[in-house]
C-alpha cells in the first residue's frame, strides 16, 4: 500500500493527508453525535409514558 | 460583579451552559465549515507551489493547524482538570473530559500528515526526531487521560486521577515547541511568528490562518457537542433537563 501511495507522487501524499483527516473527523464527531440523539430519545420517550 | 466574571459564573451552571451549547454549536459548525471550503480552495488552488518542497507543502495547511490544536487543546485541558481538582465544578470536569478525545485526534492527525509530508520532503515516514517524538508523546498522554478517566467505577474519582496526568503532562508542552530551537532536528524551525515577520509568503500565510481559525473553530463545535452529551447524561434525572427536553419537539 505505501508503494502504491509513493508512485502517486506529491499529490498522492496529499489526498492521503485529506482522506485520513477527514476519517479521523468523521471518527471524533458521529459517536457522541448518535449517543446524544439516542440518549434524547431516551429522556422524551421516558417523559411521554409519564415516568421521568 | 464584572459581567465578563458573571458570565462565567453563570456557564458553571448546567441548565445555562445546555442553553449556551444548543445557541453557539450550529453556528460554530457552519463557520468551520466554511472557512475550511475557503482554506482549503486557497492553499490547494490559489496558493502557488513551494519552490524547494513542489506540491506536497500543501499538507502543512492541515498539519499546522492540526499541531497548534494539538498543543492548546491539552493547555485547555489541563487548566479544566486544574479548575475541577481545587473548585471541584461539575462543568469543568466535563469539559476536561471532552477535550481529551478531540485533542488525541488533532494529534493523531498531526503524526499521520507529519509523516505523509515527511516522506518526500526527507525522504522517510519517521525519524525519532525531538519534535516528532515529543508530539508522540503528547498522544500517548492525550490516550492515558481517556483511559485513566474511564479506569475507575466512580467517574468523578476518575476524572481527577486524569486531571493529576493532565497536569503533569504540561511540561511536555514547552518541549515540544522549543524541541527545535534546543536540539538539532529534521524537523523545520517556526516559520509562522507571533512576534516578528514571518518566513512565509502572504500567499500561503493567509489559507495557513484561515484553516486554523477553521480548526478552532471545529473545535468549539465538537467540544460543545461532546459535553452537551455529556451533561445530559449525567443530568438525565434533573427537572431542567425534563423542562428543556420537553418543550422541544
Amino acid at each position: 500500500m505505501l508503494d502504491w501511495l509513493e508512485m502517486q507522487g506529491h499529490w498522492g501524499y496529499i489526498s492521503a493527508s485529506l482522506i485520513v483527516t477527514a476519517l479521523l473527523i468523521a471518527a471524533d464527531l458521529i459517536p457522541p453525535w448518535l449517543r446524544e440523539r439516542r440518549l434524547r430519545a431516551e429522556i422524551r420517550a421516558r417523559l411521554r409514558r409519564g415516568q421521568g | 460583579m464584572n459581567p465578563l466574571l458573571r458570565w462565567f459564573h453563570q456557564l458553571g451552571s448546567p441548565p445555562y451552559f445546555h442553553a449556551f451549547a444548543t445557541r453557539w454549536m450550529p453556528l460554530a459548525g457552519y463557520c468551520a465549515l466554511a472557512l475550511t471550503a475557503l482554506g482549503l480552495y486557497l492553499g490547494f488552488v490559489v496558493a502557488p507551489a513551494d519552490y524547494l518542497q513542489g506540491e506536497s507543502y500543501r499538507i502543512i495547511f492541515i498539519h499546522v493547524p492540526s499541531a497548534w490544536m494539538s498543543m492548546f487543546i491539552y493547555a485547555l485541558m489541563a487548566l479544566n482538570g486544574a479548575i475541577a481538582l481545587v473548585w471541584r465544578i461539575k462543568l469543568s470536569e466535563i469539559l476536561f473530559l471532552c477535550c481529551a478525545p478531540i485533542g488525541a485526534m488533532f494529534t493523531a492527525v498531526t503524526l499521520i500528515t507529519g509523516m505523509l509530508w515527511g516522506k518526500p520532503t526527507w525522504g522517510t515516514y519517521w525519524a525519532w526526531d525531538a519534535r516528532l517524538t515529543s508530539e508522540l508523546v503528547l498522544l500517548f498522554l492525550y490516550f492515558g487521560v481517556i483511559g485513566l478517566a474511564s479506569a475507575y467505577e466512580d467517574s468523578r474519582q476518575g476524572a481527577r486521577a486524569a486531571a493529576v496526568l493532565a497536569l503533569v503532562g504540561v511540561v511536555n508542552l514547552p518541549i515540544i515547541h522549543f524541541s527545535v530551537k534546543w536540539w538539532n532536528t529534521l524537523h523545520q524551525g517556526d516559520t509562522v511568528k507571533l512576534i516578528g515577520k514571518s518566513s512565509i509568503h502572504p500567499s500561503m500565510l493567509w489559507p495557513l490562518l484561515i484553516m486554523a481559525t477553521a480548526a478552532k473553530l471545529y473545535f468549539v463545535f465538537a467540544l460543545l457537542l461532546r459535553a452537551r452529551g455529556m451533561l445530559l447524561e449525567q443530568e438525565r434525572a434533573k427537572h431542567w433537563v425534563k423542562e428543556s427536553l420537553g418543550s422541544r419537539p
